[in-house]
């Protein structure tokens, strides 16, 4: 989106770099109780699923990493590699900038003398493009037109702005199960090409190869906050991008992930292989699986020694959750508890965010409606 | 002096380029530079005295201080020269002397970042490590020092780099913004230390803190990496035994040391059972041959493991002085 041309009254007005850093510490720091919050989840694919490294002839390639290890074979260490599918990072953190962006927002606006209530996604809301690609088609960045005002980025003031405070890792599945696949599939310009005229031979479909990573694949996945405003809806915004992210994971069809239910607490019930760990200061240890684990069961093991060093709390409920970390308390919740916190969280942003995004309060939506850093 | 011992755990498949021009991007560290594990060291260290000192990306640790440069339009559309950059790499002394610092541990206090190095690099093997490839479209940056850009095309964007413009003629040649590059993240299959030594109470007391858990942040690219202070070692007297020796990589260079990061580009000999004279082969330590066999500081673990660590690593410290 080109830039508004100013006029040299207005281009005399414009802030200095010094203002936009003040812009950025008030819109951080407006938030009187500011956490930390780190997400660890071992993700199942409930079907096959495709990431895409990048396409060769008739042939979709799979995202994998290649890892040199050792295994322990007849009394000796015996060198071997593994391959595995990857769900890297920066595909994660795609796909939850979609699950905020295509957010269905409440609006009112003036239809025939009266106020109606109109339902928009979030990113027409705040009139963004959502097509990345075409963002640069100027050569210079609107800092505006990125992404979402709350999920955006700009180049001098990332940090206002929660991608900035937001990190992605883990992706490496602990399977090294993938398979190539048959498929028929259509060539996309292909509906130009089967308009039958007269004397023309139909075109027949393609024999399509590609690789899908197998149904029951564990991928580890972590995502961490820093200096989050819980007045401002920040966690609750994570969490919500964290769980509806799920669903649009995997490149095509078939698509969706879910955080899997195993007997990893009791063996009276299955509980969500899950870690919430929320602070002021510093964060227990990172409840991560080592890529170079190969068995599921192993896996499993070591995120629940992991999770369990440190003492949890049982009580899933938001508001007791924050007050214990503005107190200096790093509380780590397991399982389905963790679950319910992140639901709670996410239900809060849907009711009270999205759905009242006008009436807010918070920094980011006043400034957008002053205008400010359009 | 002290030298303390951060456990690193990476979060997730790491790139640490070798240089900032992309079409490198396919060789890559297999350990942290000591610059790299400097700037995420000097963000916890600030973290713990104030969560608010964190910035952005490119907003370093201080409010209006560091690298900073605007492009804005003028009433007519055209673009105006960039109205601040704040440091150079020519006259960067100056700049220190108008307190400016750069967002390293060195600048701050007096320390020395030494870099994070996988358990067998230390022991003189080569690294365990995974390897991701990806194909990354990325912006790319360009040093000041090889173009002779006018004003309007380049934008400041990441310490010494720029990019230009989409479609700037540079000496003819037509810039695009954007480039496909092969990208190589490595994934570490074993423990990673990194090391600071450190000569200042207030550091100390920093880093002691920073023991009581973990530190988790985003790198500059993108990538999750958890640290804890494990232990901070002090030093003993030379007893002929090494167990972990810290590579060193670069010469010290005043000023410009903290932003170099050479790679390690030699296999390291086998140095278990380390004796001097194998551990002297693979320092760069001094030219004087003669110096090589007393340059080592050794540092006591609780446990009785001894960490040498190459004399050169001291003069970074003294350095260090030279941003107070």
């Amino acid at each position: 989106m080109p830039r508004k041309a100013k006029t040299e009254e207005e281009a005399g007005k414009q802030s200095s770099g010094r203002d936009a850093i003040a812009t950025v510490e008030n819109s951080i720091f407006a938030s009187p109780t500011i956490v930390n919050m780190a997400i660890y989840a071992v993700l199942e694919a409930p079907q096959e699923l495709y990431f895409g490294s990048h396409s060769e002839k008739n042939l979709n390639i799979l995202e994998k990493v290649v890892i040199d290890t050792e295994v322990v074979e007849d009394g000796g260490k015996v060198p071997v590699r593994i391959i595995k599918p990857y769900f890297s990072p920066t595909k994660q953190r795609g796909l939850e900038r979609r699950a905020v962006a295509y957010s269905l927002v409440r609006k009112m606006v003036s239809e025939e003398g009266r106020e109606v209530i109109e339902l928009m996604p979030y990113y027409k809301y705040f009139n963004l493009s959502i097509d990345v690609t075409s963002t640069y088609e100027k050569g210079w960045p609107d800092p505006r037109d990125i992404l979402t005002f709350l999920w955006g980025a700009t180049w001098t003031t990332p940090a206002a702005y929660m991608r900035g405070r937001i990190g992605y890792g883990g992706g490496v599945a602990v399977q090294g199960a993938f398979e190539r696949k048959q498929r028929n599939r259509v060539e996309y310009n292909m509906y130009e090409i089967t308009e039958k005229k007269e004397g023309e031979e139909e075109t027949a479909q393609m024999l399509w190869m590609k690789e899908y990573a197998e149904p029951h694949l564990l991928i580890p996945v972590v995502r961490h906050g820093i200096l989050l405003g819980v007045e401002d809806y920040e966690p609750h915004a994570m969490a919500y991008a964290f769980l509806q992210g799920l669903i649009l994971a995997g490149a095509g069809t078939p698509k969706g992930v879910d955080i899997l239910q195993a007997y990893w607490l009791s063996e009276a019930e299955r509980e969500k292989t899950l870690v919430v760990d929320v602070g002021c200061w510093l964060l227990p240890e990172p409840v991560t699986i080592s890529p170079a684990i190969l068995s599921p069961m192993e896996a499993l093991e070591e995120f629940k020694k992991k999770a369990l060093r440190h003492p949890s709390f049982t009580n899933p409920e938001p508001s007791e959750i924050f007050e214990k970390a503005k107190n200096g308390v790093a509380v780590r919740l397991i399982g389905n508890t963790a679950y319910e916190f992140l639901r709670k969280l996410a239900e809060s942003f849907a009711s009270n965010y999205l759905a009242r995004i006008e009436s807010l309060n918070t920094p980011r939506v006043k400034a957008l409606q002053a205008g400010v850093n359009r | 002096m002290k030298l303390a011992k951060v456990r690193v755990l990476f979060l997730s498949p790491t790139f640490y380029p070798v240089s900032p021009v992309s079409s490198y991007w396919e060789i890559v560290h297999t350990h942290m530079p000591p610059t790299t594990f400097s700037g995420i060291l000097l963000r916890a260290v600030l973290f713990v005295l104030n969560p608010k000192w964190l910035r952005g990306d490119y907003i370093p640790c201080e409010i209006g201080e560091g690298v900073f440069a605007r492009v804005s339009r003028r009433g007519d559309g055209g673009l105006e020269s960039p109205d601040r950059v704040l440091a150079r790499r020519e006259n960067m002394e100056e700049f220190l002397k108008q307190g400016y610092r750069p967002p390293y541990v060195e600048y701050h206090f007096k320390a020395a970042s030494l870099g994070a190095y996988p358990v067998s690099m230390l022991k003189g093997y080569q690294p365990k490590v995974g390897v991701a490839n990806k194909y990354w479209n990325v912006i790319k940056y360009i040093d000041q020092e090889d173009y002779h850009l006018f004003a309007p095309v380049k934008v400041g964007i990441k310490t010494w780099h720029y990019t230009v413009l989409d479609g700037s003629k540079i000496d003819g040649e037509r810039h695009q913004t954007y480039e496909v590059v092969k990208v190589r993240h490595v994934l570490h299959a074993e423990d990673v230390y990194g090391f600071v030594l450190v000569d200042d109470p207030v550091v100390e007391n920093l880093l002691y803190r920073l023991s009581q858990g973990w530190f988790i942040v985003k790198s500059r690219l993108k990538n999750l990496v958890a640290l804890k202070v494990e232990e901070l070692l002090t030093p003993v007297d030379g007893t002929g035994r090494v167990d972990y020796l810290v590579p060193m990589l670069t010469k010290p260079r005043k000023l410009t040391y903290s932003f170099t990061t050479a790679i390690l580009d030699r296999s390291m000999p086998n140095v278990e059972g380390l004796d001097r004279l194998i551990v002297k082969q693979i320092l760069h330590t001094t030219d004087e041959p003669a110096l090589e066999l007393d340059n080592l500081l050794l540092f006591a673990s609780e446990n009785g493991t001894i960490y040498g660590v190459d004399f050169k690593w001291r003069e970074y410290l003294s350095l260090a002085e030279a941003g107070k």
